[in-house]
C-alpha cells in the first residue's frame, strides 16, 4: 500500500511538473482567453533560437530570438517568438525587426508587415502576416518590441493564415531571412495570456486579436506559392505547386551569337518534350534572352530567333494535345543575375519554357 | 522514523523521482537543456536562463566551418570588389528540408564597407542562386523563392535565405541561411556554390533525426 500511494504521488506530481515544464494548457486555442492583470510563467517553450545583426546600422549589435510556439488557432495560425539584444545604447532603438515589403525588394520601409513567415514545403506555399489594413498586419509592432529590448526579451507575435490540416511541422522564417527548421505545430495555445501587447519574457503571452478580426483579415496577400528551385549544366527549372518554369542554357543550346540549336541540344529538347507531355496543360511560353552585350536590337533578334528554334525542336515531340506553343523574345530585358560578370552573364542568355501543370 | 517523518520523506523522494519522470518524459520530445548561457535546445526551458543566454550576446552558432572559400562582393557605391571569406558551418537535413548556415565575413579583422545590397536584390549576383549541388545527379539546389505578392515584374526576388542587411562586413561577420528541399537520404556530401566564390566540394551532410 505504501508503495502505491508512493507511484500514485509520484505520478501525480510527474503530471503536474510536466503540465509545469511544458507551458501549455490542455485546452485547445482560444484566442479569448481573458488577460491576467499580472501574469508570471517561469517555464518558456522553446521550439529553436536564432541570431542576426541589427539592421541599420554600421556597428551592429546582435538581436537573439527563440521561436516559442506555432499555435492553430481559429480562423489563423499563430506564431509566438521572442527578441532582445544585449546592445546598450540607443542602436537597439533602430531595426530590431525588419519590415517586409509587399512589392518590390528593398522598398521596405514602405509597409510595416513584421517579417515573420512559415514555410509549408508540402504545400509549397509561405504564410505570412495576415493583412488587416493598408499599413498594417495582424502582428506585433516595432515599439512594443523595442522597448526596454537591451535589458529582456519582448514576446511578440504574428496571425498568419490557416495552415493545412495534417502540417505537424514547419520552417519559420524570420528577421529577414533567418529559419528555424522543423518547428512544430501545435493546437495548445501558451498561458497565461498578459494584457501587454509584447510582454517581457516570463509576463505572459500577448492577447491575439479576436477571431473575427482574424476571419476578417486579407489572406490573399498572405500566402504566397513557393517554388523549389533546381539546376543542372544544361538547366535551371523552378517548380510551384502549379506552374513551372524551365531556364535552357543558351549556351548549350546554341553557338555564340547563333540561333542554330547544337547537336547538344537534342537531348535538352528531348527532355523537355517529355515533361510538357506527362504534366502540362494549356499554354506553353518560349522565351528567348540575351545577356546586355552589344547592340539591344540586334539582341532582340536573337532573342527571337532562338526562341523559335525551341519551338521548332520541340514541335515534333510534343504529343500532349492539351497544350499550345507560343514563341517570343524579350532580348536584354528580365535578366536573372549581373551582366558584369562572365558567371551572370551566361545565367542572363537563356531560353524559358513556362508551362502549368494539368489537374490531376 | 516515525510515520509523519516517513510520509514526508516518502512525499520528497516521490516528488524527486517524479520530476526524473517528467524530464525523462519531456526528453523524448525535446528536453530543456539550458544552462545559463548555452544555447537552448528545443523543448522548454525557465524566463530566467533564456535572460541570461540573451544577455550574454554575441552572434551563434559558434562552431567551425567544415568548409571555407574567399572571395568577393561588390560595392555597389563604389563599384569595387571587397574581399571576403564564406565559411560553411554546416549542411542539416530535416524533416521536411534542408538547412545551409554560413557565415560571410570580412578576410581578416578590417571592417569592409559594403554599402551593398548586392546578395540580396534583383537583378545583382545574390543568396538566391547559393546551391548545394549533389554529387551524383549533377543536380544543384537552390534556396526556395517567392514573388512578393505586389510585385508587378512577377520576378521571384524573395527567398528562404538570408540577405544581406548590414553596411559593414568584420573579421566577425554575419551568419547567413538558405532553406532548400530536403536532400534524399542517400546524399552524405554537397558542393556547396555561391556566385562569386570557388565551389566548396565534400561538404559532409548532418542528418536532423529526433530533431525538434
Amino acid at each position: 500500500m505504501r508503495r502505491t500511494r508512493f507511484f500514485l504521488t509520484a505520478a501525480l506530481a510527474a503530471a503536474l511538473v510536466t503540465a509545469v515544464t511544458t507551458g501549455a494548457t490542455p485546452t485547445s486555442a482560444n484566442t479569448k482567453a481573458t488577460p491576467t492583470a499580472t501574469p508570471h510563467n517561469d517555464t518558456v517553450p522553446v521550439a529553436g533560437t536564432f541570431a542576426y545583426p541589427q539592421l541599420g546600422d554600421h556597428d551592429p549589435g546582435v538581436v537573439r530570438g527563440v521561436i516559442n510556439a506555432v499555435v492553430r488557432i481559429p480562423h489563423g495560425t499563430a506564431v509566438f517568438y521572442s527578441l532582445g539584444s544585449a546592445q546598450t545604447g540607443t542602436a537597439v532603438n533602430t531595426g530590431i525587426m525588419p519590415t517586409m515589403s509587399l512589392d518590390e525588394p528593398y522598398s521596405i520601409w514602405k509597409f510595416p508587415a513584421w517579417s515573420v513567415g512559415v514555410l509549408d514545403p508540402q504545400g509549397l506555399n509561405v504564410y505570412r502576416p495576415l493583412v488587416a489594413s493598408e499599413h498594417g498586419c495582424l502582428c506585433s509592432g516595432a515599439p512594443d518590441l523595442t522597448a526596454n529590448s537591451t535589458t529582456a526579451f519582448r514576446v511578440g507575435w504574428a496571425v498568419l493564415p490557416p495552415l493545412p490540416k495534417g502540417l505537424t511541422r514547419v520552417t519559420v522564417d524570420i528577421a529577414g531571412g533567418i529559419q528555424v527548421p522543423d518547428v512544430p505545430v501545435t493546437s495548445s495555445m501558451p498561458a497565461p495570456t498578459s494584457r501587454e501587447a509584447a510582454p517581457l519574457l516570463g509576463h505572459g503571452w500577448p492577447r491575439l486579436p479576436s477571431a473575427s478580426a482574424i476571419e476578417s483579415a486579407d489572406r490573399k496577400q498572405a500566402t504566397l506559392p513557393v517554388a523549389e528551385n533546381t539546376s543542372t549544366a544544361t538547366q535551371s527549372v523552378s517548380a510551384q505547386k502549379k506552374d513551372v518554369s524551365v531556364a535552357l542554357n543558351a549556351d548549350v543550346l546554341f553557338a555564340f551569337n547563333k540561333a542554330t540549336l547544337s547537336p547538344a541540344a537534342s537531348s535538352t529538347i528531348a527532355s523537355l518534350a517529355k515533361r510538357i507531355n506527362a504534366d502540362a496543360a494549356g499554354a506553353v511560353t518560349i522565351v528567348g534572352y540575351t545577356d546586355s552585350t552589344g547592340d539591344a536590337s540586334y539582341n532582340q533578334a536573337l532573342s527571337q530567333q532562338r526562341a523559335a528554334a525551341v519551338l521548332a525542336a520541340l514541335k515534333p515531340l510534343v504529343t500532349n494535345t492539351r497544350v499550345t506553343l507560343t514563341a517570343s523574345g524579350k532580348g536584354e530585358e528580365d535578366p536573372v543575375a549581373t551582366n558584369d560578370t562572365d558567371a551572370g552573364r551566361a545565367l542572363n542568355r537563356r531560353v524559358t519554357v513556362a508551362f502549368s501543370k494539368a489537374d490531376r | 522514523m516515525n510515520r509523519a517523518r516517513r510520509a514526508a520523506v516518502t512525499a520528497l523522494v516521490a516528488v524527486a523521482v517524479a520530476v526524473g519522470v517528467a524530464i525523462g518524459a519531456t526528453g523524448r520530445t525535446g528536453s530543456p537543456r539550458v544552462h545559463a548561457t548555452s544555447t537552448p535546445s528545443p523543448g522548454t526551458t525557465s524566463a530566467a536562463a533564456l535572460g541570461k543566454w540573451l544577455r550574454k550576446g554575441g552572434m551563434m552558432p559558434n562552431e567551425k566551418p567544415v568548409a571555407e572559400a574567399r572571395g568577393t562582393i561588390l560595392n555597389a557605391m563604389t563599384g569595387a570588389s571587397v574581399p571576403v571569406q564564406a565559411s560553411v558551418l554546416s549542411v542539416t537535413v530535416g524533416r521536411s528540408t534542408t538547412e545551409l548556415v554560413w557565415r560571410l565575413s570580412s578576410t581578416d579583422d578590417s571592417r569592409n564597407a559594403l554599402n551593398s545590397v548586392q546578395l540580396s536584390q534583383v537583378p545583382w549576383e545574390d543568396t538566391r542562386l547559393v546551391g548545394l549541388e549533389v554529387p551524383a545527379t549533377r543536380t544543384t539546389y537552390h534556396p526556395y523563392t517567392m514573388v512578393p505578392p505586389k510585385a508587378v515584374n512577377g520576378v521571384a526576388s524573395e527567398c528562404m535565405c538570408s540577405d544581406l542587411q548590414i553596411l559593414e562586413l568584420s573579421g566577425t561577420g554575419t551568419l547567413m541561411y538558405a532553406t532548400m528541399p530536403r536532400l534524399d537520404a542517400q546524399v552524405t556530401s554537397v558542393t556547396v556554390t555561391m556566385p562569386g566564390f570557388p565551389d566548396m566540394p565534400n561538404v559532409p551532410v548532418r542528418r536532423a533525426t529526433g530533431r525538434g
